[in-house]
Order: structure tokens, then C-alpha cells, then sequence
């Protein structure tokens, strides 16, 4: 009786994504899957949910084989799962989401509306989100619908559930419910993969863990028999330390190069009033949706402000809700989430050189392509193929890299670090501090407070479109503790 | 509490508000303008000239809320309009003639399924493809209107019981059919799937096979306009449905039934393909030349499917800023 | 390979792609199946490759590029784009300067004026619609043409129909030493539409916007202008044909242009036009062109009435669309 994944591999054409991958998870316990981009954990935890195929091996689950591919078998033999990318589907309400894979029906042919709404009304009390039965499901913010996902893959009452990457973007407080069903799920007697990159989360959640590197398993341990340095090591990234800062000159010395004044976000009455200077990377912090990435796109020109606020960059203004002029104005946005940064079908050097042919403006030739990519490790066949096949993680160095080459006043990173492995962030992390050093002021949210403690040299925590915290790295304010208490006490507040 | 989950209810209920409205109205100032259409032979003469084309748009309207689309919609129609006239000829009973009317839609919708959920070809190519097998069909079985049906179901179609004419009575058993419809399983699976495929598909929805019914479905429908469209005219006209194809998506469009699929409803897409159908009338009825008719209703229907999208949308922003402060409500009820 | 360590393109990867690229000839599959069709033909009735019926299939499908220009374009801007007006914009510029210009060549630069900035009228129409109403083009576009199709019964009603001046029909059917003119100008808008595509700013952006239209905002790419260009070009381009095809079909009539609709779409499509935008050429559009005019050709060599040919052409078109335009889910 366990999940067995018996010398699973995957061919993708002539990428060998996983390569004679075995391993076991009995009832009752979590395992982790832990690995850099591309070491083939998003592509074990779809073939053990039946989305694909293995080119060869077996899941065995229970002693039954999955065989087929298909979502639907997997569950029915006891496989429960959260994507990444989320399985809600948006024009149905939150309730018909939970049961779709099985929802409650009259003769067979009929759906049972009350039963549908009272049972999932009951699942989705486990996460608190019991008065949402009813709403669209795109109704809700970020971190209530990965708590959706779970309910949702809960709800068939898996033997097995696989958790992919589903805590990267809940708060503190979310965690916590999502431990305790957790913890509930393997006291049952269920056993869980649990696929992250942060080890503090496996550490918290997981007793074992299985390592993978370029497809293939190069440790299988008990995780409290492992140092995180080890771990690190194994999944073939470098240190995660964090590169000293104190070095620096403080924001005070410099010249201001970004100015807001009289923005209003949200439903706030108050007006906000931010400068930023030349070279200061500045994070926006706190709870999730709480104005930041609001900000950044007005920054950007990609939403229009509801009021008329004033913004000057490096002297210039760009006119609001024009992403065109916000980019002559030498404001460059990039985000995390790749469906709004990449031209998947076209190729590598096209998707770098789209802003200079937007903006009309001399495109950098092949060899200063490379350059910048080769700043940042980036890992391509060539300039011709096309970006989607690059990894995630490469795909958004690419990104990265075309910052570099637009030499921009203004950056704006939408949390840039975004499911990429712990050495791809300390590339991107070093790439900021080097732009920053060259003038460029950074503007950057993170859904990790660590990454923003680490990163910034001010953090500004946000609440409901107001800055209630203003965190200096010169005056030794900034800390992660620091980010969390600041918006931890707006919580209580509330 | 106990207010609150009142206040978060099932959503996308007003969709077919506007087409309401706009098919009320329309029919109001046609019944202004020309009394007669309210008179007993105007009801009838009107719905009759109207049946073929409801049974239709809900063919369509299933394929859409599947995220799919249905070009052979017209060509269906036609082709079930010939083959019951032709088995007429042969002097084949009604009894008979009936049900091989619905399978002939019914296999035609199995083919358009079979080709796009099956062998995954484009929906749109793949029926535009189908429009042409179903066209040369239909003009090899019979090259030109003509033939006739059975009389007596044909006056019958024509005509009232207790002073409701038959054609609206057949509307009702439409409706009827639909609202059932509406509350299977298969709805519920096909909603989700014209959400997003392909997450359907990972939440375990069959995908393939409710895609495969939702033409099937679709068929059905086209079989039954089909014979709607025989009985009413009394006999076979190879081009006879062509219209429906893009009638039936525009009046599904204005009934709210969202293109990019998860949905819409049957009923709404009616009064929008009444809507349409009301105007033509209104263009006759204010006396202008039969030749100005397709360009007031043209424009007509274009600025009904604009004020009809953006009437929806701003009706969607304000009912989601309602929703956003509903739940930050609750959201913020929970954590005191 | 340790992948967080390596850097930089990794050579023989690089190599093995540039080596497999000069082994695939672009388009391969539509000349294999022009050879296809075109051998079918000749075993069957070895006057199917005679210099007249290929001449003749060669102006008709000249003829299908030219109407296929725009819809190329529209669908290229990608987000469901489509232009269902091609037609209709095509009968109403016939039957403009069908009524302007007459049968002489003195009015024959006004009615042709007047018949690309109706086109361009037209479009923009469409474009707005699609970009600022945010109406679905499939719908926007329809809706257009159905209004305009009625436009041009009012127009055609005033008005007997004449026959194309000289100079419109030497355009249709005239020769230049031995080479039909429309093969000509089909020619030279496949040379043009080639060079702006892949080398200017806005057929650059064009394939951009079509890929990804948020990552193309986010670029700084004016995706408004973009797609409402793409309309206007494809309302001006159809314009054209129209004038094109008042020449080449001799005399005018309200469903001049409504076959070309759809079968702008098919010939792009079957070219490699990928409906979800950013993908195709117009180089493979005209291939698209010879491929189903080739097609039709074939089966009335083989004597196929009508209401067969519907049926065989909708089969053959299943087959291309099984090749072509499968969806990988």
C-alpha cells in the first residue's frame, strides 16, 4: 500500500525531462520533491495526476496501475492534485469547481444543486472560505484560490495528494490552513508529494525528501538527516547566501529620480506621496493585493489610475495608461508571470529585441544578445529557437536580460523571481544590484519577505492602497521580521 | 453571518436581461407600428416564419457555451429540410419520416463532433468545412425548392390550438426542453469545459465526450429546426437555412451567450434571435423598400450587438465591484 | 550537463538546429501537395498541365491571394482575429466603380479612390469595433458586412450595372507577353506584403501582438494602433480585390465578392495561418491559394457536378485540416 513511481521517464522531443525516476510514498507520509528549474518535479507530479504521459515506467498506486493518462482514472484510483497553474475554471461558481470531478447528481443524469452547494459548502469551511460557495471563482484574490485548489483536490478524499508549488503564493496566515488540512490529510492515514522550493517549507511539512537534478534522482534521504547546504548542493544550485550590501551608499546621497505625488489606490481617501532615487531598489511589501502591483502597472502604463496623479521619471512624464510612452520614457516592466512577458512561439532574439522595435529604436546586435544572457547563466540551443523551448527559469532570464540591454530609468519587477530555482534568483538578485549601481531605480514586489529583506534597500509595507511601513536598510530598519511585523500589526488593526 | 452567503449569489443569471429588453421593446414598436402582427393570423404568420430559426440558435447555443462554434448550422438545417421532403416523396409515413429527420441531424452533429473533439481540428474550419459537404448534399438530393410535405401536418403546424398558435406552443416545448437541459450533468461539465479546456480536462471532466455530445446535442437541434422549417413551409429548399448560420450566432451573441464559451442560456439566445427577427419586421412595417431592409436591419443588429456587449459589461463591472465588496466584507468579517 | 553551471548557447544543439532548418524547406508540405494535386491531374487528363488550364489556374488562384491579402493580416493580429467582410467589401468596391468610373478610363482614379477609402472606411470600423468596443471579430466583422451588404443593395438598385472600363479589365484578363496582369499584381503584393511583414516595424510588431498581445503591451508596442491597422489594411487590400475582380469576372453582381470570404480563410489557413494569430505568411497564404484552386480544378476536370464538388471540396478541405491545422491540447 503506497504511491509508487517505478523508474518513471519522459522524453519532450530531444529533452530527456525525466530519466529513470523512482520513488515511494507510503500513508502517512509527505515527501518533498525538491530541484532547480528544469529538474523535472512539475513534470513527475502531472504524470502521477494523469495529465501526461511517461514515456516509460509505471505509477503503481496502491498496487493498481495508472496506465493511461488521463486526470480522471488518477483520481478514481486515489490521486489528488494542485497545479501550479491552478485547474479553476473561472465562469463556474467556487462550489461547482470543488465537486466537478464528481458532483452530487439525481438518477445519474441531473445535477443535485442542494447537495452540490451544502457539500461543498462543508469543504470549503475547512479553509474558511465557506460564505464563497457561490461567487465566480475568479472572484477571488490569489491566495484563496490556491486554498480553492486545494479543497478541490481534497474533496474526492485522496489516498494521495500532490501539492505543486501551492504555498509559493500564500501569506503567513493561508500556510497555516493549509497545514492544518495537511497535517489532518496524513494523520488519516494519506501520504502527500510536496513539490517546493523553499526549504523552509519542506522542512516544516515534509520527513523525506527526493531530490532531482536534470531530470534524474540524485538523493533520496530522510530530511532530518540533511543540512539545507547539502540539499543546495545537490540540486546543483550555489549558495543561496545572500551577497553582502553594506557597502553601499545609502538612498540619501543620491539624486531623486522617480516622483509620485497625489496617487490614489483602491477606495483610500488619502493621497500617496513616494520619490525614489537614482540606483535605490525599492520593494513594495505586505499582504497580498494590497496596492502594490496596482502600482507597478500605472508605473508601467498598463492600467489607467482612476484619479490624476503626478509622475515624473528621471524629469520626464509619461502620459498615464500608456504603456508605449511609459517605455520612451525609459520605464521597462517585468513580471513573473510569463503569459504577460513572453512571445512563446517566436524566438529567443525576437522576444529580446521587442521593445527596441516597439519603441523604433537601433536594436542591439546578436553579440550583445549573448553578452547579457551569458550575465545571467541563461541556458539556450541558440538566438533562433524559439522561447518556449527554454525552461520557465530561462525563459524569464531572457526576460531579464532584455532589461539589461534597454539600460532603463526606471525598472519595474512584478515579482521577478517567481518559481525560478535558488541560484536563477541570485543571478536576477545580482543583475538588480548591478543596474542599480549603474542609476537605474528598481521597483520590485515579492510574495517572499525574505527575498525582499535580502534584495531592497527600502521596503515600503503596503495596506489597502496606503504605505503604513517605511523600512531603510541605512538606518538598519529593514529586516524580514521587520516587513512582517509591519503588516502583521495592520492585520490586528482591522 | 447568516445574511452574508445570500449576498454572494449564483451569477451570470442577468445575462439574458438585455435581450429581453431589446426583444420586449422591438416587439412593442412592431405591434405599434403594425397592429396586424398581433392580431391572431399575424402571431401565427410571425412565429411560424420564426420557429425554425429558435430550434436553431439553440443548437448553436450549446456549441458555443462549449467554447466551440457551429458554421454547418444552416446547411444542417437545409439538409434535414430535403431529406424529410425527399422521404415524403417516397411516401414514407409521418411517423417514420420524423425520427429519420433527428438522426439525420443527429449524425451530422456526431460528425462535426467527431472531427473536433476527436480529431481536433479548428471548430470554425472544421464546420465551415462541413457547411460544404452538407451544401452539396443537400443540392444533390434536391437541386431546387419544391416537393411537398403531408398537408395535414402542415396545417396543423400553421395553426392554433385555443387560440395559441401552434408555433408558439412548439416555442414553450422548446423552452421546456431547455430548462431541463440546463440542469443536467452534461451542462454543468460542458460549462466548465468552454471555461478553460484544458483545466477542465486536469479537474477530471471528460472533455472529449461532453464535446463530442455538445455537437451531438447540437445535431439534435438542427434536426428539429429542420422539421420545424418543413412543416411550417411544406416543402424542401436546398438553400433554405442558409441565414441560420450567422443569425443563429448573432442572436446568441445578443441573448448573452458568451463566445469565448462557459456561458450562456437557451432562453436568452431566443430573445435575441427575436430580437432579430423583430426588426425585419419593424423595416416593412415603417414602409420602406424591401431594398433599404437588410441595411436597417444590418445596422440594427450592429449596434444591438454593441450596446448589447457593452451594456453587459458595464452590468458585469458593476455586479463584480458589487461582489469585491461583498467578499471583502466577509473577508474582513472573518478576521474580527 | 549541470544545468544551473552552464552558460551560453550550447553548441552542437545550436548546430543540429540550423542543420535541420536548411533540411526543411519552408512550406515543404503545401509544394508536396501542389505536386501532389498536379500529377493527379495530369494522370487523369494530361491536358490538366497544359500551358492554358495552368495559366488559368494560376489568374484564379492569383486572383484567391489578392482577396486573401487582408484576411492574412487580420488573422495574423491573432486574438480570434478574422475579417468576415472580405466580400462584402470586394462586391461593394466592384459595384462603386462599376458606378463611378463606368466603362470608360476618364473617371477611373476617383472610382478607384473612392473604393479604397471605402475599404479603409470599412475597416477602421471593424478595427474599432474589435479594439475600443472589444466586440469578438468573428462578430464585429459579420455584423459589418451583413450592414454593408445592404448598403450595397440600395447602391445597385439606383444604378444598371456596366461592364469594367479597359484599363480594369486589361487588369483582370489582359496579358503582358504571355503573363496574365493578375498574376502579376498577385506577384508584386506577395513581394510587397513579404518585405513589410518581415522587415518593418509594423509587420514586426504585427507578429507580436498576434503571439501575445499582454506581452506585447508590456513591450511598449502600440497594440491599439496595431490591430486597428491590421483591419484598415485588410478593408483596403479587400477594396483592391474588388477592383481586381470587377476586371477579372467581367461584369458586376451583388455576390460578386461573398464566396471569397471564406475562401480568403481556407487559402490562409491551409497556407499555415495559425487562427490564434502571430503564426503564417503571406508567402504560405498564396500557396494556400494554388492549393485549393488546384483543387477545384481537379475535380471539375473530373467531371464532377456541383453539388459533388461542394462535397469533395468540404472532404479535401477536411484532409488539409487534419495535416495543417490539428490542435495540440
Amino acid at each position: 500500500m503506497a504511491l509508487r513511481l517505478q523508474n518513471i521517464s519522459k522524453i519532450y522531443g530531444p529533452v530527456r525531462a525525466l530519466d529513470d525516476v523512482s520513488l515511494t510514498v507510503e500513508p502517512g507520509e509527505c515527501r518533498a520533491l525538491y530541484g532547480g528549474n528544469g529538474s523535472g518535479k512539475s513534470t513527475t507530479a502531472r504524470i502521477v495526476s494523469g495529465a501526461v504521459a511517461p514515456s516509460g515506467g509505471q505509477v503503481k498506486i496502491d498496487g493498481q496501475f495508472l496506465g493511461t493518462a488521463l486526470p480522471r482514472r488518477a483520481r478514481m484510483l486515489g490521486i489528488g492534485i494542485t497545479f501550479q497553474e491552478l485547474s479553476l475554471l473561472s465562469d463556474l461558481s467556487v462550489a461547482e469547481n470543488v465537486v466537478i470531478g464528481d458532483a452530487p447528481r439525481h438518477f445519474g443524469l441531473f445535477t443535485d444543486r442542494r447537495r452540490l452547494y451544502a457539500d461543498a459548502r462543508r469543504h470549503l469551511a475547512e479553509i474558511g472560505l465557506e460564505h464563497f460557495c457561490g461567487v465566480k471563482a475568479n472572484a477571488l484574490q490569489t491566495g484563496e484560490k490556491y486554498l480553492v485548489e486545494l479543497a478541490k483536490a481534497l474533496y474526492l478524499k485522496p489516498r494521495y495528494i500532490v501539492i505543486d508549488e501551492l504555498t509559493t503564493t500564500l501569506h503567513a496566515s493561508e500556510v497555516d490552513i493549509f497545514a492544518q488540512l495537511l497535517d489532518r490529510h496524513l494523520a488519516d492515514g494519506g501520504g502527500a508529494l510536496f513539490v517546493s522550493h523553499r526549504l523552509n517549507e519542506l522542512r516544516r511539512f515534509c520527513s523525506t525528501i527526493t531530490v532531482l537534478h536534470n531530470g534524474r534522482r540524485v538523493a533520496d534521504e530522510r530530511l532530518e538527516a540533511v543540512s539545507d547546504a547539502d540539499l543546495v548542493g545537490w540540486a546543483g544550485g550555489r549558495s543561496s547566501a545572500s551577497v553582502a550590501t553594506a557597502n553601499r551608499s545609502a538612498a540619501t546621497d543620491r539624486p531623486t529620480a522617480v516622483k509620485i505625488d497625489n496617487l490614489r489606490l483602491g477606495r483610500r481617501e488619502a493621497s500617496l506621496q513616494l520619490s525614489f532615487a537614482a540606483g535605490e531598489i525599492a520593494g513594495l511589501g505586505g499582504l497580498p493585493d494590497q496596492g502594490q502591483k496596482v502600482l507597478l502597472r500605472i508605473l508601467a502604463g498598463l492600467t489607467r489610475p482612476a484619479t490624476e496623479p503626478d509622475i515624473s521619471v528621471a524629469g520626464k512624464r509619461p502620459i498615464l495608461g500608456a504603456a508605449t510612452d511609459a517605455a520612451g520614457a525609459g520605464i521597462v516592466f517585468v513580471s513573473g508571470d510569463r503569459d504577460e512577458t513572453v512571445f512563446a512561439a517566436r524566438s529567443i532574439r525576437e522576444n529580446m529585441l521587442a521593445p527596441f522595435v516597439a519603441r523604433g529604436a537601433d536594436r542591439p546586435n546578436d553579440a550583445s544578445l549573448a553578452a547579457a544572457l551569458s550575465l545571467l547563466s541563461t541556458r539556450y540551443a541558440g538566438l533562433d529557437m524559439p522561447m518556449s523551448s527554454l525552461s520557465g527559469g530561462n525563459q524569464q532570464k531572457v526576460l531579464i536580460a532584455r532589461c539589461i540591454l534597454a539600460d532603463p530609468a526606471l525598472l519595474v519587477a512584478e515579482d521577478p523571481t517567481k518559481g525560478i530555482d535558488v541560484a536563477a534568483r541570485a543571478d536576477v538578485h545580482r543583475l538588480f544590484r548591478d543596474l542599480a549601481a549603474k542609476g537605474t531605480t528598481i521597483l520590485v514586489t515579492s510574495s517572499d519577505d525574505l527575498e525582499l529583506a535580502d534584495l531592497c534597500d527600502r521596503v515600503l509595507v503596503m495596506d489597502d492602497g496606503a504605505v503604513v511601513a517605511d523600512l531603510d536598510r541605512a538606518t538598519g530598519g529593514l529586516s524580514a521580521q521587520a516587513i512582517v511585523s509591519a503588516y502583521m500589526k495592520q492585520e490586528k488593526a482591522a | 453571518m447568516s445574511a452574508l452567503p445570500s449576498a454572494a449569489p449564483r451569477l451570470r443569471s442577468h445575462s439574458a436581461i438585455p435581450a429581453l429588453a431589446l426583444a420586449s421593446l422591438g416587439l412593442g414598436l412592431a405591434a405599434i407600428i403594425n397592429p396586424g402582427l398581433v392580431s391572431p393570423a399575424g402571431l401565427i404568420g410571425w412565429s411560424t416564419s420564426q420557429l425554425g430559426l429558435w430550434a436553431a440558435v439553440l443548437a448553436q447555443t450549446v456549441v458555443l457555451v462549449g467554447r466551440g462554434i457551429d458554421l454547418s448550422t444552416g446547411a444542417a438545417v437545409s439538409l434535414v429540410n430535403v431529406v424529410a421532403i425527399a422521404l415524403f416523396g417516397l411516401g414514407w409515413p409521418l411517423w417514420l419520416v420524423l425520427p429519420t429527420a433527428l438522426l439525420t441531424g443527429t449524425v451530422i452533429g456526431l460528425a462535426n463532433g467527431l472531427l473536433i473533439a476527436v480529431l481536433k481540428i479548428n471548430a470554425l474550419l472544421a464546420t465551415f468545412a462541413m457547411s460544404f459537404v452538407l451544401l452539396g448534399l443537400s443540392l444533390q438530393i434536391q437541386p431546387a425548392p419544391g416537393g411537398m410535405a403531408p398537408i395535414g401536418a402542415v396545417t396543423m403546424m400553421n395553426g392554433s390550438s385555443l387560440g395559441v398558435p401552434n408555433a408558439l406552443v412548439a416555442l414553450l416545448a422548446l423552452v421546456a426542453l431547455w430548462q431541463v437541459l440546463a440542469r443536467t450533468r452534461f451542462m454543468l461539465l460542458l460549462r466548465g469545459t468552454g471555461s478553460d479546456p484544458q483545466r477542465a480536462f486536469n479537474s477530471g471532466v471528460p472533455v472529449l465526450r461532453t464535446r463530442l455530445c455538445a455537437y451531438i446535442l447540437a445535431g439534435l437541434f438542427c434536426g428539429l429546426s429542420g422539421i420545424f422549417v418543413t412543416l411550417t413551409i411544406g416543402a424542401g429548399d436546398p438553400l433554405i437555412g442558409q441565414p441560420y448560420t450567422l443569425l443563429t450566432i448573432a442572436g446568441a451573441v445578443i441573448g448573452g451567450v458568451a463566445l469565448m464559451g462557459g456561458s450562456g442560456s437557451g432562453i436568452g439566445a431566443i430573445l435575441g434571435s427575436m430580437f432579430i427577427g423583430i426588426t425585419g419586421e419593424l423595416a416593412l412595417g415603417i414602409g420602406l423598400s424591401p431594398f433599404y431592409q437588410q441595411f436597417i436591419v444590418g445596422t440594427v443588429l450592429l449596434c444591438g450587438l454593441a450596446g448589447v456587449v457593452l451594456l453587459r459589461r458595464s452590468i458585469d463591472r458593476t455586479e463584480d465591484a458589487r461582489i469585491a465588496l461583498t467578499l471583502s466584507t466577509i473577508r474582513r468579517g472573518e478576521a474580527a | 550537463m549541470n544545468e544551473a553551471k552552464t552558460s551560453g548557447p550550447i553548441p552542437s544543439e545550436g548546430q543540429a538546429g540550423t542543420f535541420r532548418t536548411l533540411l526543411l524547406f519552408p512550406h515543404a508540405g503545401s509544394f508536396t501537395i501542389i505536386a501532389g494535386l498536379a500529377l493527379t491531374g495530369f494522370v487523369i487528363n494530361p491536358a490538366f498541365l497544359s500551358a492554358t488550364n495552368l495559366w488559368s489556374v494560376l489568374s484564379i488562384a492569383a486572383m484567391l491571394s489578392i482577396a486573401s491579402a487582408g484576411q492574412t493580416l487580420v488573422i495574423l493580429s491573432g486574438n480570434q482575429g478574422i475579417d468576415l467582410s472580405v466580400g462584402t467589401i470586394m462586391t461593394c468596391a466592384a459595384l462603386l466603380v462599376s458606378g463611378i468610373g463606368g466603362t470608360s478610363d476618364g473617371a477611373l482614379a476617383p472610382a478607384v479612390a473612392a473604393a479604397l477609402i471605402l475599404g479603409a472606411a470599412i475597416g477602421l470600423l471593424n478595427g474599432l469595433g474589435v479594439q475600443v468596443l472589444r466586440l469578438y471579430p468573428l462578430i464585429m466583422t459579420l455584423g459589418v458586412s451583413f450592414a454593408v451588404e445592404g448598403l450595397g443593395l440600395v447602391y445597385a438598385q439606383a444604378r444598371a450595372p456596366s461592364m469594367p472600363g479597359r484599363f480594369i479589365e486589361t487588369l483582370g484578363v489582359g496579358r503582358f507577353w504571355g503573363v496574365p496582369w493578375i498574376v502579376i499584381v498577385a506577384a508584386g503584393l506577395a513581394i510587397a506584403l513579404t518585405l513589410l511583414l518581415r522587415y518593418s516595424r509594423y509587420g514586426r510588431m504585427l507578429y507580436f501582438v498576434g503571439s501575445n498581445i499582454r506581452a506585447a503591451r508590456a513591450a511598449g508596442v502600440p497594440t491599439a494602433r496595431v490591430v486597428i491597422g491590421a483591419y484598415m489594411a485588410s478593408g483596403i487590400l479587400s477594396a483592391l480585390a474588388g477592383v481586381v475582380l470587377f476586371g477579372f469576372a467581367g461584369s458586376v453582381n451583388l455576390s460578386l465578392g461573398a464566396p471569397y470570404t471564406m475562401m480568403s480563410v481556407a487559402a490562409a489557413v491551409i497556407g499555415g495561418a495559425s487562427l490564434s494569430g502571430g503564426q503564417g505568411s503571406f508567402a504560405g497564404t498564396v500557396l494556400g491559394a494554388i492549393i485549393f484552386t488546384l483543387l477545384t480544378n481537379l475535380l471539375i476536370t473530373l467531371g464532377f457536378s456541383p453539388a459533388l464538388r461542394y462535397i469533395a471540396s468540404g472532404l479535401v478541405l477536411f484532409a488539409v485540416l487534419l495535416a495543417t491545422s490539428r490542435e495540440t491540447s
